[in-house]
């Protein structure tokens, strides 16, 4: 009787630890074709299928040459910050995708969020985690004025056009006349007290000067930004394959490994990733609260639902002075949804390149793609609001066959060489 | 499409008197327009309820997801053009439990029956829904038209 047990007992275990072993290490064998509905969903993800760079009709040097030029150099200028060794390269690196392998950016100070990469980003119709901006000129000018990141000021920025006979020269070429005026040493109506103080003291007109100012160098910088584009990756590389074969064979030779088909069928298919990271850039642009928990010490943040309202009343969006659109040109701003259910929600990176910019999401806080793909298994619920992916119940082996094929991702960029260095 | 596209973003200035030298450009406009292609065009989407019918002709064809773009939603019922009516459109997944990006709304009449609605976008692909609420004076409750669709 006992003896029997006792066999029972490890009868069990043992299959107990051999289905464990199995859900843990050992993936099934996947599906030899693809249907017609993954086929289409492949294709739209393909970089072929990537539309042309949409116009900014609120950046009116959004295109010109000439601007993407002095863009280039005052984005790698450290002379636009406080002490003189910040620059917008030193957080968005070329080498590392436009980000900087850092929880949080650290400038003249630290922040609180994970610096984003810049990768395509002119597709983008918002900008920021929490889209507090319409336009990459736009938001090219808070990070030149924030303390903890470039803190110098709009006025300090003027000077520098004007001291310097390249910035001059190259300036007045693309916009024309610079200010007249004796332009004081630091004045922003964002700075401190005594910046503030300065700006108070400066008349409506000088004022409008040197936010115009303002605007132009974010119009340079957005011009550039233009420029940063992906390269063909793997998977683009077995898209154009399948579209160009006959075969629906998921099998196409020896571009992508069956452990990153798989990933790709569960991208597609019960990951459920294909809902938000869609389109060629794996991004719909959009909010989504996905339940990522906020850093310790940080209340959860109201995210998209403030950021549309901060947007709404910049003084440098689409609609406001210093936009070279028309009123009808600013859709996305006129019609932009505010709802309650942009509480929390966050706005989906894209995963191109997704290996080389760890580590992720809104606040750093998660460290490897392994943990990413934990996190969307468990979906754990939202502090605020409800967190709009579902557990997905998916084995280790499916968890790390996803996370293969987001490898497949990583791509030397499109972009020339000459801009991903230095000008200066 | 594309031709379609075309005549109706020039439908908007319709209203304007045209002078000398865009009289001719005008004229050719406007027989194109009135060519039988143009009326035999397909709507985008389509849906009827209570005896009112709506149409959609999107100015993006065939609908795409990620682009903001604008349609021209057509009512009638069976006097024809329904003038002068309220139309409100949302639209969500009903899977996924949550609407659409944006806050699309009608912005102008731009011929009798034929509405300008702005601000469209849908960011994922799968099964949509569009409700569309028309009030009209002769109906004495909204109508709602359900419009199923796949992206
Ligand atoms: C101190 C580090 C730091 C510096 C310097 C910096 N950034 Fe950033 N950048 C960040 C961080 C962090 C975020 C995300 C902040 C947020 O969403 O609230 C960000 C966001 C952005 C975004 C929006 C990305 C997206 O996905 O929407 C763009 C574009 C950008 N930065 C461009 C620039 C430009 C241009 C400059 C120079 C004028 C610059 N940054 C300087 C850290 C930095
Ligand atoms: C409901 C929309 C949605 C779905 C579904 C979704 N994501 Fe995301 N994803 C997001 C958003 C939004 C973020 C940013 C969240 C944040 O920062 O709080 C994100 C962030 C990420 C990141 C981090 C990228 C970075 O640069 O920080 C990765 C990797 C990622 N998702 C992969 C996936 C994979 C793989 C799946 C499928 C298992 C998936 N996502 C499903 C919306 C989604």
């Amino acid at each position: 009787m006992y003896s029997f047990r006792l066999k029972a007992l490890i009868g069990v275990a043992t299959i107990a630890a051999v289905t464990g072993i199995a859900w843990n290490f050992i993936s099934l064998p996947t599906a030899s074709e693809w249907s017609a509905e993954e086929l289409r969903l492949i294709d739209s993800l393909s970089l072929d299928r990537l539309p042309p760079l949409p116009a900014d009709p609120s950046n009116a040097v959004a295109d010109n040459p000439d601007a993407a030029e002095l863009g280039h150099r005052l984005y790698f200028d450290t002379r636009l910050s406080a002490n003189g060794n910040i620059a917008c390269a030193s957080c968005h690196k070329p080498e590392l995708m436009f980000t900087d392998g850092l929880q949080f950016g650290v400038g003249i100070g630290t922040g609180d969020r994970h610096t984003p990469s810049l990768v395509g980003l002119s597709h983008s119709p918002w900008f920021y985690w929490d889209g507090r901006k319409d336009s990459q000129w736009a938001q090219a000018l808070a990070p030149l004025e924030a303390k903890h990141e470039h803190a110098v000021t709009r006025s300090e920025l003027a000077r520098l056009i004007i001291a310097d006979p390249e910035y001059q020269r190259r300036y007045l070429a693309l916009f024309g006349a610079l200010p007249d005026f004796d332009i004081p040493e630091a004045a922003s109506p964002l700075g401190d007290a005594s910046e503030q103080q300065a700006w108070q003291a400066l008349s409506g007109d000088e004022q409008q000067q040197l936010s115009r100012v303002f605007a132009n160098i974010g119009k340079a910088i957005a011009a550039y930004e233009r420029k940063i584009q992906p390269g063909r990756s793997r998977f683009d590389d077995y898209a154009a394959q399948l579209r160009d074969s006959d075969s629906v064979a998921v099998d196409q030779g020896d571009i992508l490994s069956s452990s990153e088909l798989e990933g790709l069928r569960l991208f597609l298919g019960k990951g459920m990733c294909v809902t938000c990271h869609n389109g060629p850039l794996f991004t719909n642009h959009e909010f989504h609260n996905t339940g990522v928990l906020a850093n310790p010490g940080e209340l959860p943040p109201m995210a998209r639902y403030d950021g549309i309202r901060i947007a709404r009343e910049d003084p440098f969006n689409c609609l406001g002075e210093f936009s070279d659109a028309s009123r009808d040109q600013c859709i996305e701003l006129r019609f932009a949804r505010d709802t309650n259910e942009l509480v929390g929600a966050h706005k989906t990176p894209t995963l191109r390149n997704v290996s080389l910019t760890a580590p992720y999401m809104h606040g750093g806080q998660i460290q490897s793609l392994a943990d990413v793909m934990t996190h969307y298994n468990e979906a754990p619920t939202s502090m605020l609001s409800h967190n709009e992916a579902k557990p997905l119940g998916l084995r280790r082996p499916q968890l790390r066959a996803i996370e293969a094929f987001l490898l497949t991702l990583t791509a030397p960029l499109a972009t020339p060489r000459q801009w991903l260095e230095s000008p200066l | 499409m594309a031709l379609n596209v075309f005549l109706h973003s020039n439908l908007s200035i319709r209203g304007r008197i045209p002078k000398h030298r865009e009289l001719s450009l005008w004229c050719l406009l406007w027989a194109a327009f009135l060519s039988p292609s143009t009326f035999a065009a397909e709507p985008d989407l389509s849906g009827s309820a209570r005896g009112i019918q709506l149409a959609v002709y999107s100015h993006l064809s065939p609908i795409e997801i990620n682009q903001i773009h604008s349609w021209e939603v057509t009512l009638q019922d069976d006097d024809g053009p329904l003038v002068g009516a309220e139309l409100g459109i949302s639209g969500g997944m009903p899977e996924h439990n949550h609407g659409m990006p944006t806050q699309p709304r009608v912005t102008e009449e731009i011929s009798p029956g034929r509405y300008l609605l702005e601000g469209i976008r849908f960011h994922m692909p799968g099964k949509w829904q569009l409700t569309a609420v028309v009030k009209t004076n002769k109906n004495s409750r909204p109508v709602t038209i359900i419009i199923d669709f796949e992206l």
